[in-house]
This record gives structure tokens, C-alpha cells and sequence, in this order.
């Protein structure tokens, strides 16, 4: 089974060091972006089918880039990845369209399992629709 | 009259006549004091003897007559003078009467004559003394006081000039006499131009005293001075209008300082209005510095530190699957545990110094997470808020925020068991925060003058972003801090 794609979008080299390496052990790295502002332009090119984005990034945050994403990019599961584990980020997160949604810190245990519950609930809600 | 008896001087050459005067004189209640038998004689006496009133043999004999002698003791002192004659038909007794208003007495006369006359006498000089001493008073006070005072008669021609107002106007009272009070005193008005009726030429034609104007006084070589100008008509005895007086005062000097009062007032308001403005800028700039190195040093510790403290869990949590020694697996949780404690610390402290928050999700999620910190703590607050556009600065952002924050802590500190209510609306482009308590009320005033730093601060914040700030409290309870800015300083 051909493996899917994911992009990461982090402006620090120490997490998007340790990230990377973690999503490349069951997703296929298709790109990364360090700014907030190349994150749209970049996924379009690339039609990723993950996207693990970082919430405070120069140029845009990733609460900002959200809206966006979901709009253009209907199927991408986009998992927000971030050091602000309130639940006010959380419940903005999702509002604007995020799919998950993991403090950084949990990421070695939760990012994973975070991702293959979206995208199950995402197959889930097409199943339905079928 | 003089308080004890009178003392008189008779001047008579008839030893029978001095007898009789002085038997006369003593059953009446007088005193003769001295005796003088020719006018020589008196004449020398009162240079030693003071009398109250002098009595003279108009038919003197010996040297000066009657009428010489009464001349040179009146020539020496103002003393009433009593004639007797013993002959009615004496040319002399004309002149007497004339040149001596005190009386004459033909011989013979009785004692009721005597008394009459001479207390008659006596009283009219007594009148005089105090004539002439009101008189010499009045002259005194118009002399020393720096108002001048010009009267005139009832046709308006000048009577007296005082000498304050013939240094005023530069017209000496011999000259000015007699001329028409226009001539003498011109005024004109505050626009230069001459008055329509004289102040005294209205107090005459009116009958009523014409209170103090500012007018301008045209002087005698052409100046013109500033006065300050009063008119009263004067009355006789009958009532009628007999005159008028003018009292006015040169007030160029005070109006020049009065100038000068106000426009140094003015510079000072100016320059104070000036340090206002400086002092609004440099509290300006201290926010925005504060703020900007509080952001700044928020970001350093979120965006930097807070990945580093992240990293270093996510790798405790990786390492946790090499250990085989469950020391260690218990170590690397333990490590990744408190990590996860520092990261949340830090969040905190960031967050303290500036809300991210309010960048990322604006205004009212950081009012709502701050209400929300509050409500874990223990205060019994709520938030409302209308539709908000969302379109404020940041600088806006950041000063709502500060102030909610600085009021949540004060109604926090002193009335911990008050409700509070929060509500942030929207309306003509401006936002309004309104932030209302239950909590026990306090004088204003008086937390502003006891160093109420914080109340200073609310207000210079609400200030800076070009809004308004109002605190009221009720000493029977209830607290309300009203806010309202543009949302962006310029709008």
C-alpha cells in the first residue's frame, strides 16, 4: 500500500528535527515549511495528505493558515502541533478547521495516534457520505 | 467749648464798669481772669493768658480804642470778641458790628443780656473750631490720597481740583476753575470715542450717583491715561442739586500689570499645557517600550526556550522505549514529567508578560481566558460581549487587555467576595469595556491621591490608545470602570 504523504510546517530546527524523524517512520515526507506564509503556496504544490503545522510561526500563524488550508485543500488532515495546550487554542484550533490537535511535549506518544484517529475519522465521514 | 469755665478778658479803663462786669460775670458762671485797663496792656496779656472770650470798652481809652485793640488780640488768636458801648450812636458800633460778628452790648445791660451775648458768642466759635477743623480734615484726606477729585458747581464749571488730580490731568486747580468739566476733564470710552454725556454732566442732569467706569482721560498736553472714573452729584442744605464730584484714579499702571498678570498666566498655562503633552508622551512611549520588551521577551521565552523544554520531553519520552533498566525508565519519565511542569511554567510567565493570546486570538478569547483564570481562583465574574469586528490595533488590544487585567486584580485585593461583570462592545468604530462590581465602594478621589499607581496607569493606558477611562464608586457599594477607545488610536 502506497504510503501517504505528509508535510510539517515548524519554524524551530530541534523540533522539526525530532517530528520528522518521527512521521517518517509511518508517512512519507513530502515537504516542510519553516514561515507560516509558505505553508498555502507550498501545500498546493506539494497536495499533501497530511499537514502537522506549528501554531506561532513567522509570517502567519498556523491559527491564521487554517481557514485557508481547509478551504483549499477539502482532504488534507491537518493536525495542529503546539506548546499552547490550553483549551481555548484547542476548541479555536478546531473551530477553524484542524483535525488534531497535540502539545508538543506529548508529541513522541500522542502525534501518531493523533493522526491515525483523524484520518479514521476522516474515512469514517466519507464512508458515511458514500 | 472748653470743658471747664470759660475764662474771660475784660479790657476796660473804668474801675466801676470792671466791678460791676465782674460780679456780673461770676453770678452767671465765667470766670474773669485777667483785668486789662488799656488795649496795650491786652494786648501784651495774651501773651500769657489764654482767655475763652474778650470782653472791650469799644470807647477805650489810653492809646488803641476798642476796635484797634479787638484788631491785634485777633490778629494773635482767633478768639471771640464782645464789644460794650456806652454810647449807641458811635460811628464805631457800625464798624463793630461788621468786622466783629460776636455781639455788642449797649450800657447799660442787664445780666440776661450779658449771658445771652456771650454764650452766643461762645457757641458760634465753637461752631467755627469745628468748621474749620472738618474743613482742615477734608483737605488732609484730599491731599494725601492718590484719587484725584475735581467738583464742580451745578452748571458743570470747575470748583476744586484736588492735587492728585492736577498731577493727573496736568491742569492746576487756578486755571481749571471756572471752565466747563469737559474742557478741563475730557473722557473718552474704551473705543476712543467721546462720551456721549460727561459722567459729571449726567450726575447734575440726573441727580444720580454714576458708579466707577473704566474710561480714558484725555490730559491737558494730550496723553491719554486709563482712569477709573465715579460721578455724585453734590446738595445743599434745600436739597437742590448745588454741584458734582469726580474721583477717578490713574489705572494705566494696573491695567499694565493686570496685562501682564494674564499673559504670564497664559505662558504659564501654555508651557504647562506643553509638560502635559511631553509628559503624556513620554508615559506614551513608556508603555509602548514596556510592552514591546515584555512581547519581546515573551517571544524569546515561548518561541526558543519553550521548543527547547518541548524537545527535551519529546526525547525523554523516546529514550523511555531503549531503557531496559526500569531505574532508568523510571528516571527518563520523571525527566519528561518535569519538563512537561517547566514547559507550563514557562507558558505562564510568558503569558504574564504578554498575552500571545491576544495576537493569535484576539481581544475577547484573552478576555475570556483571563475572566476564566480568574473564576478558577475563586471570583465570582462573568463576560458578556456584543459583535465585535475584531478590527482593533494591537495597541488597543494590549491596553483593554492591561486594564481589565489591572481591574480584575484590584476588585481581586479588596472585595474578593464581589460580583463582578465584564461586557466589551462595539459601536461607531469604538470599543467599550464596562466593568461593574458589587463589591464595598471607596472614595475615588482619594485612592487617586493615595498613590493609586494603578488607577494612574488605567487611565494613561486608556489615554494613550486616545480614549477615556471612568471610574465611579459608590460608598454604599458598587464599583463601575467605564472604557471606551477608538479602535485604532487615529480613528
Amino acid at each position: 500500500m502506497k504510503r501517504l504523504r505528509v508535510m510539517l510546517a515548524e519554524d524551530h530546527p530541534l523540533i522539526r528535527e525530532v517530528i520528522q524523524r518521527l512521521l517518517a517512520e509511518e508517512y512519507e515526507l513530502a515537504g516542510t515549511v519553516e514561515r507560516g506564509d509558505q505553508l498555502l503556496p507550498e501545500a498546493l504544490r506539494v497536495r499533501p495528505d497530511i499537514i502537522v503545522l506549528d501554531v506561532s510561526m513567522p509570517g502567519l500563524s498556523g491559527l491564521q493558515a487554517l481557514p485557508g488550508l481547509r478551504a483549499e485543500l477539502p482532504e488534507c488532515c491537518l493536525i495542529v502541533l503546539t506548546v499552547q495546550g490550553s483549551a481555548l487554542y484547542r476548541r479555536e484550533a478546531f473551530q477553524r478547521g484542524a483535525d488534531g490537535f497535540v502539545v508538543k511535549g506529548r508529541a513522541f506518544t500522542d502525534l501518531l495516534p493523533a493522526v491515525e484517529d483523524a484520518l479514521e475519522a476522516k474515512m469514517e465521514r466519507e464512508k458515511r457520505r458514500a | 467749648m472748653a470743658t471747664s469755665v470759660p475764662k474771660i478778658l475784660v479790657v476796660e479803663h473804668e474801675q466801676i464798669a470792671v466791678a460791676d462786669l465782674e460780679r456780673n460775670l461770676t453770678s452767671l458762671g465765667y470766670r474773669v481772669g485777667r483785668v486789662a485797663a488799656t488795649g496795650n496792656e491786652a494786648v501784651k496779656v495774651m501773651g500769657e493768658f489764654f482767655p475763652d472770650l474778650v470782653l472791650i470798652n469799644l470807647q477805650l481809652q489810653g492809646g488803641l480804642d476798642g476796635l484797634a485793640t479787638a484788631g491785634e488780640i485777633r490778629r494773635r488768636r482767633q478768639v471771640p470778641v464782645i464789644y460794650t458801648t456806652a454810647d449807641a450812636n458811635d460811628e464805631r458800633c457800625g464798624r463793630a458790628r461788621s468786622n466783629g460778628p460776636f455781639g455788642l452790648l449797649v450800657k447799660p445791660f442787664g445780666t440776661h443780656q450779658l449771658y445771652a451775648t456771650i454764650s452766643m458768642a461762645l457757641h458760634q466759635q465753637e461752631l467755627l473750631r469745628q468748621e474749620t477743623e472738618s474743613r482742615n480734615l477734608l483737605s488732609a484726606i484730599l491731599k494725601s490720597t492718590q484719587d484725584g477729585v475735581i467738583a464742580t458747581d451745578a452748571a458743570g464749571k470747575v470748583r476744586f481740583v484736588s492735587s492728585a488730580a492736577e498731577k493727573i490731568t496736568g491742569w492746576q486747580k487756578m486755571e481749571a476753575a471756572g471752565k466747563f468739566i469737559e474742557d478741563v476733564y475730557p473722557l473718552l470710552d474704551s473705543d476712543r470715542q467721546p462720551l456721549r454725556q460727561h459722567l459729571v454732566r449726567r450726575a447734575l442732569d440726573t441727580g444720580v450717583a454714576q458708579e466707577k467706569r473704566r474710561l480714558v482721560l484725555v490730559c491737558r498736553d494730550g496723553r491719554e491715561v486709563l482712569v477709573e472714573d465715579a460721578a455724585v452729584p453734590l446738595r445743599d442744605a434745600q436739597g437742590e442739586i448745588s454741584g458734582a464730584l469726580t474721583v477717578f484714579c490713574d489705572i494705566t499702571e494696573r491695567i499694565r500689570m493686570e496685562q501682564f498678570q494674564m499673559e504670564e498666566r497664559e505662558r504659564l498655562e501654555e508651557a504647562l499645557d506643553t509638560t502635559r503633552a511631553e509628559l503624556r508622551g513620554v508615559i506614551g512611549r513608556g508603555i509602548t517600550v514596556m510592552e514591546e520588551e515584555r512581547r519581546r521577551v515573551a517571544r524569546e521565552l515561548h518561541d526558543d526556550l519553550g521548543q527547547r523544554i518541548a524537545f527535551l520531553q519529546f526525547e525523554a519520552e523516546r529514550m523511555q522505549q531503549y531503557a531496559l533498566a526500569p531505574e532508568v525508565h523510571a528516571g527518563l519519565r520523571r525527566f519528561a514529567e518535569e519538563a512537561a511542569k517547566f514547559s507550563s511554567a514557562l507558558r505562564d510567565l510568558s503569558h504574564r508578560l504578554h498575552p500571545s493570546i491576544l495576537e493569535d486570538l484576539g481581544l475577547l478569547a484573552a478576555l475570556r481566558s483571563l475572566v476564566e483564570d480568574y473564576r478558577r481562583q475563586g471570583l465570582d465574574v462573568t463576560l458578556s460581549a456584543g459583535e465585535l469586528s475584531g478590527l482593533e490595533s494591537l495597541d488597543v488590544r494590549t491596553n483593554v487587555y492591561r486594564i481589565t487585567q489591572e481591574a480584575l486584580r484590584n476588585t481581586w485585593k479588596h472585595a474578593p467576595g464581589a460580583a463582578v461583570h465584564v461586557r466589551l462592545l462595539e459601536e461607531n468604530r469604538h470599543l467599550q469595556l464596562t466593568i461593574e462590581d458589587t463589591g464595598p465602594g471607596f472614595d475615588v478621589g482619594r485612592a487617586r491621591a493615595e498613590g493609586g499607581l494603578g488607577l494612574l496607569s488605567m487611565q494613561e493606558r486608556a489615554r494613550f490608545v486616545g480614549g477615556s477611562l471612568l471610574l465611579s464608586s459608590h460608598p454604599d457599594g458598587g464599583t463601575t470602570l467605564a472604557v471606551r477607545v477608538p479602535l485604532s488610536p487615529q480613528a
